[in-house]
């Protein structure tokens, strides 16, 4: 799952290498408020799990994981 | 006449919201643009639930027609107003920044119409997918809180990206503005700044001369450093807080420190020096206090003159 979910975020930042850790910030992904938003939505459909709801505590790739799990 | 299918929705005469202006758009205000026949929204800000509730109540007293309510999910209160809302069932509930999910179901399930204001199409189609009726695309180039993309730009796309009647925000004062944002696939418009001049508008009088004087180029934005940019008019305080924007040596708390209160200092106490007087860019077209009924039908009869003229230039 989380191959998948580097992979979608890797689609999104348009760079098939960038380097992506469970511990990568969103703040090193140079995402704002808007990209997430966007991003959210397309984690949403390649998982095809329920609604993901970003909150302040979701700062890292392994808490959009956590939440992919939760929604799933 | 002009009607529409957010008109049929709402059962609202005219298809405009007078956005939701916090410390600013009250009972009385929402009331008679409601009783103008458009759909009055009152802004709930950062004020407790209590006196929101008052304010629902005060409006019900002075319409039988529907308006609105804003909560502004960023705001400490915001659980508490969501819930008095629920309970009031104003007929509308407007969400601006934010995620308004935690809310949306409770309000649904009153029979309120949710009708987010939204900046990208991310935003718009997950609002939808929890039960949006309409959603409302806001430009950059209004007042308050501001997205990045134009009214221009964020309107057609948001049409194309969701199946619910949208509302383009963001620059639109006039009949001209109404016409240009059905052109652009919307089915009706919000305003704030055209309504801060309204005679039933109790902001302060220093605010109401101020937005008559502007001229077009008379707003900035200030704040993006904070992750939350604001358009207000050149005044002093937006001045220095731009100053202080750009410069290193001063703390991002600082700087929320700065603004926080101001946009009260503003509309409560019409301090020209350290009041920050959010406006958007289309204050310079607004040129005299009216009240509501005559801003929505001056704004409605040249809308319809301008969309009967669009003809003219098809071959
Ligand atoms: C002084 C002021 C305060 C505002 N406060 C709010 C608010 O509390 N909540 C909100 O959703 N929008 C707020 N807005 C945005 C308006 O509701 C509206 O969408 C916007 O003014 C439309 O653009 P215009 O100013 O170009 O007409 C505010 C706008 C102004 C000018």
């Amino acid at each position: 799952m989380l191959d998948k979910l580097i992979g979608v975020l890797r689609d999104y930042k348009g760079d098939e290498n960038f380097v992506i850790t469970p511990d990568t910030t969103f703040e090193e992904l140079n995402l704002d408020s808007l990209d997430i938003m966007d991003l959210v939505m397309q984690v949403e459909d390649a998982f095809h799990c329920g609604e993901i709801n970003i909150d302040k505590n979701v700062k890292k790739v392994s808490d959009l994981l956590r939440l992919i799990i939760d929604a799933q | 006449m002009i009607h529409t299918p957010i008109c049929d929705l709402l059962g609202i005469q005219y298809p405009i919201f007078q956005g939701a202006m916090a410390w600013i758009s009250d009972a009385k205000l929402a009331a008679a643009v409601s009783n103008a026949g458009g759909l009055g929204v009152i802004a709930a800000g950062g004020a407790p639930a209590d006196l929101v509730a008052d304010q629902i109540k005060r409006a019900k007293d002075l319409t039988d027609k529907p308006f609105g309510v804003n909560v502004m999910l960023m705001s400490p209160n915001a659980g508490e107003v969501a819930k008095v809302v629920a309970e009031l069932k104003p007929a509308v509930v407007t969400t601006g920044a934010g995620n308004a999910s935690a809310f949306a179901k409770m309000w649904i399930d009153a029979g309120i119409d949710w009708i987010p204001v939204v900046p990208s199409i991310a935003v718009a189609v997950k609002s939808v997918r929890n039960g949006a009726r309409a959603v409302i695309a806001e430009g950059g180039e209004s007042g308050g809180h501001v997205g990045e993309l134009t009214t221009m730009c964020l309107v057609p796309q948001i049409c194309d990206a969701v199946n619910v009647p949208v509302l383009a925000a963001g620059g639109i004062g006039d009949g001209r503005g109404i016409a240009a944002a059905f052109m652009l696939g919307a089915v009706g418009v919000q305003a704030g700044t055209r309504f801060l001049v309204a005679r039933e508008c109790g902001v302060h009088q220093n605010y109401k001369n101020k937005i008559i004087k502007t001229k077009e180029i008379d707003s900035v934005v200030t704040g993006k450093r904070l992750g939350h940019p604001v358009r207000s008019l050149k005044t002093p305080f937006a001045r220095k807080f731009l100053q202080y924007e750009y410069d290193s040596s001063i703390t991002n708390e600082q700087l929320e420190e700065l603004g926080a209160g101001s946009l009260r200092v503003a509309a409560v106490e019409g301090d020209n020096e350290n009041g920050s007087f959010m406006a958007g860019q289309i204050a310079g077209l607004v040129k005299k206090e009216q009240s509501a009924l005559e801003i929505i039908t001056e704004m409605f009869a040249e809308a319809e003159k301008i969309l009967h003229r669009a003809e003219q230039w098809v071959k």
